[in-house]
């Protein structure tokens, strides 16, 4: 249980995928004019992450079965790119309302590196299939809540009076780096420990001093 | 177009990040050191002319319909083939760029050059093309990389990997130790690669504004 | 449908293409892969602990120590031979620092001595944490002259400078030393290096 809390919030806050990895950024920057099409964004990268993770772990057992580890990161691309095509068909047949929203996304989201880095990460650590879920989906949510943040600023900074060499990306990645120092902050963080001590949190230990208090 | 006009243009008019804004997360995640913006750059240099030329070789072959898998099959080989090698030959700078190195694949500028130019165009152009857009990626990757690593730890340890002892003991004794006073650390942390990277397009940005409202 | 069959075997064709291409670098470049990863690791055993010849492991010695909680970060062992003559031990710790666990090997010789701490791998904090490497702190003489005392950095009240800046990595760095000291009293009870209590 300790483990799997750590695992999200060490891919959600410590390790965010956006602004401590540097992964996802080309959709970060691109489709943050808005907080709606960056929510709606957030979840199409959400979904496709969570099944890439487990069908990729899949896909591994097969490579290791037949020694083709060479092939990885070929297969791997290859089944994130019929995964995205796959989800756009059944949503288009299924909820004409979710492809309409999020329809135009998920082309974009084959080129965006979150979603193979996370099957990679997944492989290099080890993680088994749940783990491998909970991290895929976990950093996705750590996506989405920083390009939420991000085009959260920017809505407000359109009408600012911005220099005329800054505009556009300039300004963009000046205040990506702002934000990017913000999460700096729970960068250190141990969570294993964190949530230890939680875990064997001990009101009886605590009694005596409280009782004192008053 | 001939062939130096093609490598000129991926150098500097088309620069694929500074001008095309194209490939931002490696250029952001391996930029803390000079020396892995070459490494990196030069990887992907090797990934787009391998890329580019194959595509441009197969640009009869292969059916518009499939075009976008079988490049990205093509552009997946050519990443492990430079990642295998790599992790054989030069196993110190491999270890360095982790992760970042089958996440060429992601790299959106190899998929926009096969896409826009290697599929429509003659194999020596194609081959230009890689060549000079991979050189444009590697040169903004370094300029990135040693304003970070400057700026950050007062030094340039490039110099020294590549042999020029001379040059190195010149600027840690001068320049660096002048700058290691002002070093700031966020430089070479994560957010320092946001800044850095959105101070230098500003400054193109200004430069390029000032030649406008010259003529 | 023949259009259909058409673009299968287009992407087919490519497909194998690819996978042959990539099986024959593989095969020539994975056993110098290989190689490269095993020369690595002996190298460093070495580098930990010079006077030894060779390494063997000790499976049982092993177990003992993974089976104590105060040794909870030493995770690999190996017994260092000068012919048939043991000569120490080297140890692979992986205590918790600031961002990452900071592997390393420390090799210690029969008399409770410290030879040599080795820093395989971390990722704290670039230019505070990721300075434990350097020479000046990793080398220091205060880390090697205590005589199988317990380190700690000037600011607990010892002798180790820490790191300007990181505090927690240099702790972490000590603990993992103090733990293959923990280790050697564990060993030879009788010469503890008089911290024992």
């Amino acid at each position: 249980m300790i483990d799997i809390l750590v695992i999200i919030f060490g891919a959600i806050l410590v390790n965010n995928f956006v602004l401590a990895q540097f992964l996802g950024i080309c959709p970060f920057l691109g489709v943050s004019k808005q907080v709606e099409t960056a929510i709606g964004m957030g979840f199409a990268v959400t979904f496709v992450m969570a099944l890439a993770s487990g069908l990729t772990y899949g896909v591994q057992k097969i490579l290791d079965f037949y020694h083709l580890e060479v092939l990885q990161t070929l297969t791997y691309i290859l089944v994130i790119a019929v995964l995205v095509q796959f989800v756009e068909m059944v949503l288009k047949k299924t909820s004409p309302g979710l492809y309409q929203s999020l329809g135009i996304y998920l082309p974009l989201i084959t080129t965006n590196c979150a979603v193979l880095g996370v099957t990679l990460i997944n492989f290099n650590n080890h993680y088994n299939f749940l783990s491998s879920i909970i991290n895929g989906t976990a950093a996705a949510l750590g996506f989405t809540l920083a390009i939420v943040l991000f085009a959260g600023i920017r809505e407000r900074m359109a009408n600012a009076p911005i220099p005329k060499s800054l505009q556009g990306f300039p300004i963009a990645l000046l205040t990506a780096g702002l934000l990017s120092i913000a999460f700096l902050g729970f960068s250190g963080l141990n969570l294993k420990a964190f949530f230890e001590y939680f875990a064997n949190f001990n009101w009886s230990d605590y009694q005596a001093y409280i009782s004192q208090l008053f | 177009m001939n062939f130096g006009k093609i490598i000129k243009n991926g150098l500097f008019a088309e620069n694929p990040t500074f001008r095309l804004v194209l490939g931002m997360c490696p250029t952001l995640a391996v930029s803390t050191a000079a020396v892995n913006g070459i490494g990196m750059g030069l990887a992907a240099t090797a990934v787009l002319i391998g890329s580019n030329v194959l595509i441009s070789l197969l640009r009869n072959v292969i059916p518009s319909e499939v075009r976008i898998p079988a490049y990205v099959v093509v552009i997946a080989s050519f990443v492990t083939i430079v990642d295998k090698l790599m992790a054989a030959y030069i196993p110190g700078l491999h270890s360095v760029l982790g992760i970042f190195i089958p996440l060429i694949v992601v790299n959106c500028i190899i998929l926009a050059r096969a896409e826009a130019f290697a599929s429509k165009q003659t194999v020596g152009k194609a081959f230009a093309d890689g060549l000079g857009m991979g050189l444009g990626f590697t040169l903004a990757l370094t300029c990135i990389g040693a304003i970070r690593e400057l700026f950050g730890t007062g030094n340039l340890m490039v110099a020294k990997d590549f042999g020029f002892d001379g040059f190195a003991s010149w600027l840690s004794a001068g320049v660096a130790n002048a700058l290691k006073e002002v070093s700031a650390l966020i430089m070479i942390l994560p957010p320092g690669a946001f800044i850095t990277l959105g101070l230098v397009l500003g400054f193109i940005n200004w430069l390029s504004n000032r030649k406008e409202a010259k003529q | 449908m023949r259009d259909y069959l058409r673009l299968m075997i287009v992407l087919a064709a490519i497909g194998a293409v690819a996978a042959g291409l990539l099986a024959l670098v593989d095969s020539f470049t994975e056993p110098k892969i290989q190689a490269i990863k095993i020369q690595a690791e002996s190298e460093a055993y070495q580098q930990a602990l010079p006077q030894a010849k060779s390494f063997k492991d000790d499976a049982k010695l092993l177990e003992k120590v993974k089976s104590n909680p105060n040794l909870a970060d030493i995770n690999g062992l190996k017994v260092g031979y000068d012919g048939d003559q043991p000569v120490g031990w080297v140890c692979k710790v992986s205590p918790r620092g600031y961002s990452s666990n900071i592997e390393m090997l420390v090799g210690v010789k029969p008399d409770g001595q410290l030879a040599k701490v080795i820093i395989l791998s971390q990722s704290e904090t670039p230019g505070l944490g990721t300075n434990i490497v350097n020479p000046e702190f990793i080398e220091q003489p205060a880390i090697y002259n205590s005589n199988g005392e317990d380190l700690k950095v000037t600011k607990d009240g010892g002798k180790v400078d820490a790191v300007t800046g990181a505090t927690i990595s240099s702790r972490a760095v000590l603990r993992g030393i103090n733990q293959v000291f923990g280790f050697y009293r564990l060993q030879v009870p009788e010469s503890g290096g008089g911290s024992q209590q």
